[in-house]
């Protein structure tokens, strides 16, 4: 069971170093097997933010871009993203950056034209399989953060040894619990405002348990109006530090 | 040339021949050649009959000198050329270098670890008990509270000889086995090889357990502690600390696991500037499991655990023997190597 120590914080306000958690963790019985840093990969990449962006002279499907990294430096940059736009905050990975799987970014020239990074899509940060395009960030991105800050993902995430008795602890809930518990802390569940209309769900769909002994409960909620779509952005980090692939919004909220 | 002459002559004619045969070979010919079936010698005595009667004792009885002095040669020349054979085979032995001694076997580390472990155990009372390789599924997994479709059966990668007979996957069956054949109070330790579905740099599909077992009224999870703190620091020296965690095994209710303070670092995480390799950092090594045993575990075996109690513990032996003798890599347990099992 992977747990987001970010997550972790949502339910109970523990601030102690990840290996006094981890070792806390394991002398309860939930043996702490390894600590991650599944966003390591991105420590070189940056929030950008493009300024300009025109069609390349030699080449109709590339564009050139001047793009701003913070710090005062704007970077000359070639893509080959059809989504890529002015006045986007997008990822960029400056010269000397490694990307998850090894690519090392150069000082290049694409048809002639310099190009001092890379604006990335999903795909090459790793995050997802998502290639169409360049990855868009939120408006509220400032140039020049570091990704994982803008983000605001995990930096540690642990890997814990869930044994078969306590099933209770293979949700972030149950382990903020004993968290909430070793450390003398306040739990709390946050607040879920439900807004209930229309008919009762009994009325709209009938539930059968054939066999009580191998089912105990079941329950049910009818969500009229919604449509399949991608995640937020970050719900699908979360999703990643604890291993998980996200696959759309309804599939997400189950897991 | 008379008969005798002729016979006279074939003395010199040897002579001859064994001076210049160089090899035993070349000296068996010659010797064929004068005295053998169709030799010189008997061809010459092939014509005693063309002599008149009076004449014939006398030639005889040279043709035997003859022979005699022949085959003293013969032997002669044999003897020194064997004497030759043998100083050049010897030339360039020197006496004085050490002789090849016998190799000398040794006992195998895990040989050594179970009985250095059934020794300090036997010391404390217990018997050493023993059960069958090949096993029952019910004494494996069932009567230690691990029912078909269990998930708890996940845990281990059995390898099924039938439906219902197995390759024990640990030694744990044997506490059962025991119990059912006598009442409490009982103190056993169980060394012994288990099999599971598993083959990486760190398992093997065979390995060796020793498992324990104490029942009686009032056995307490405080004497569990006692004992194992004792036996370890037996095992791994005075100086080392010992821990437990909760854990959990479908047969002990409360479950621990045991950990060491680790023999290479000295539990300090590290060796001068790198983690250490073996507790990886963390200073402890884990180094066997160990509980209460589960009443469920009890009603299997017709003791009522409402009159008695009993802990039960099982470890490893190829990885007590890895951290103990500082071995490296599993697989050297396995592979018969000389150049390992001689420093044993």
């Amino acid at each position: 069971m992977l747990l987001s120590t970010k997550w972790l914080r949502e339910y109970t306000p523990c601030d102690v170093a990840t290996q006094t958690l981890s070792d806390a963790l394991t002398m309860l019985g939930l043996e702490v097997e390894d600590i991650l840093h599944p966003f390591a990969g991105l420590k070189d990449v940056v929030v950008g933010h493009v300024v300009e962006c025109g069609r390349h002279p030699e080449a109709d499907k590339l564009s050139v871009c001047r793009v701003d990294v913070g710090q005062g430096e704007v970077l000359d940059i070639v893509c080959g993203a059809p989504n890529v736009a002015r006045n986007q905050k997008a990822p960029v990975a400056p010269v000397g950056a490694v990307l998850p799987g090894g690519l090392e970014i150069r000082k290049t020239k694409l048809r002639g034209q310099p190009s001092h990074g890379m604006i990335c899509s999903e795909r090459e940060l790793g995050l997802s399989g998502a290639h169409d395009g360049i990855m868009v960030l939120p408006e509220d991105c400032v140039p020049g953060t570091r990704l994982v800050d803008a983000l605001d993902v995990d930096a540690e995430v642990l890997d814990i040894n869930v044994t078969p008795n306590r099933a209770d602890c293979l949700s972030v809930i149950g382990l903020a619990r004993e968290v909430a518990l070793a450390f003398k802390l306040p739990f709390r569940l946050p607040e879920y405002p439900l807004h209930e209309s229309g008919a009762d769900a009994s009325a709209l769909v009938r539930i059968e348990i054939p066999d009580p002994e191998l089912c105990r409960l079941y329950q049910g909620r009818i969500l009229e109006g919604a449509a399949v779509k991608t995640s937020p952005l970050h719900v699908r980090c979360r999703l990643f530090a604890m291993g998980v692939r996200a696959l759309s919004n309804i599939v997400d909220a189950t897991n | 040339m008379s008969l005798i002459a002729e016979l006279e002559k074939l003395i010199p004619d040897l002579r001859t021949e064994l001076i210049r045969a160089c090899s035993l070979q070349e000296l068996e010919q010659a010797r064929v050649a004068c005295l053998g079936r169709k030799g010189s010698l008997a061809r010459i005595m092939a014509r005693l009959p063309e002599l008149a009667p009076t004449e014939r004792p006398a030639v005889g009885q040279k043709a035997n000198e003859v022979k005699t002095r022949l085959t003293e040669l013969m032997e002669q020349r044999t003897a020194e050329l064997e004497a030759l054979e043998d100083a050049r085979r010897l030339s360039g032995f020197d006496a004085s270098l050490p002789g090849r001694a016998p190799r000398q076997g040794s006992r195998h580390p895990t040989t050594l670890v179970i009985e250095e472990i059934c020794d300090i155990f036997q010391g404390l009372g217990y018997e050493v008990a023993s059960g069958p390789e090949v096993e029952a599924d019910y004494y494996n997994f069932e009567a230690l509270n691990m029912p078909p479709e269990h998930p708890a059966r996940d845990m281990q990668d059995t390898l099924y000889i039938t439906d219902r007979i197995l390759m024990r996957t640990h030694t744990s069956p044997v506490q059962v086995r025991t119990m059912k054949s006598r009442k409490p109070p009982l103190a056993v330790i169980v060394p012994g090889k288990v099999y599971r579905r598993d083959s990486d740099l760190t398992h093997t599909p065979m390995f060796h357990q020793i498992e324990g077992l104490m029942v009686g009224r009032d056995v307490s999870m405080a004497q569990l502690r006692g004992t194992l703190t004792v036996f370890l620091r037996g095992v791994f020296g005075l100086e080392t600390r010992v821990r437990f965690r909760p854990s959990f095994f479908p047969f002990t209710e409360p479950s621990a696991e045991a950990d060491i303070s680790c023999c290479i670092c000295g539990g300090r995480g590290h060796s001068g500037e790198d983690v250490c390799r073996v507790c990886k950092g963390t200073g402890w090594v884990e180094i066997l499991g160990c509980g209460m045993v589960d009443p469920a575990v009890f009603e299997s075996v017709g003791y009522d655990p409402e009159e008695v109690t009993g802990f039960a513990f099982g470890l490893g032996v190829e990885r007590v023997a890895m951290l103990k003798y500082g071995i490296g890599d599993l697989r050297m347990f396995f592979e018969n190597d000389a150049r390992f099992l001689a420093q044993f």
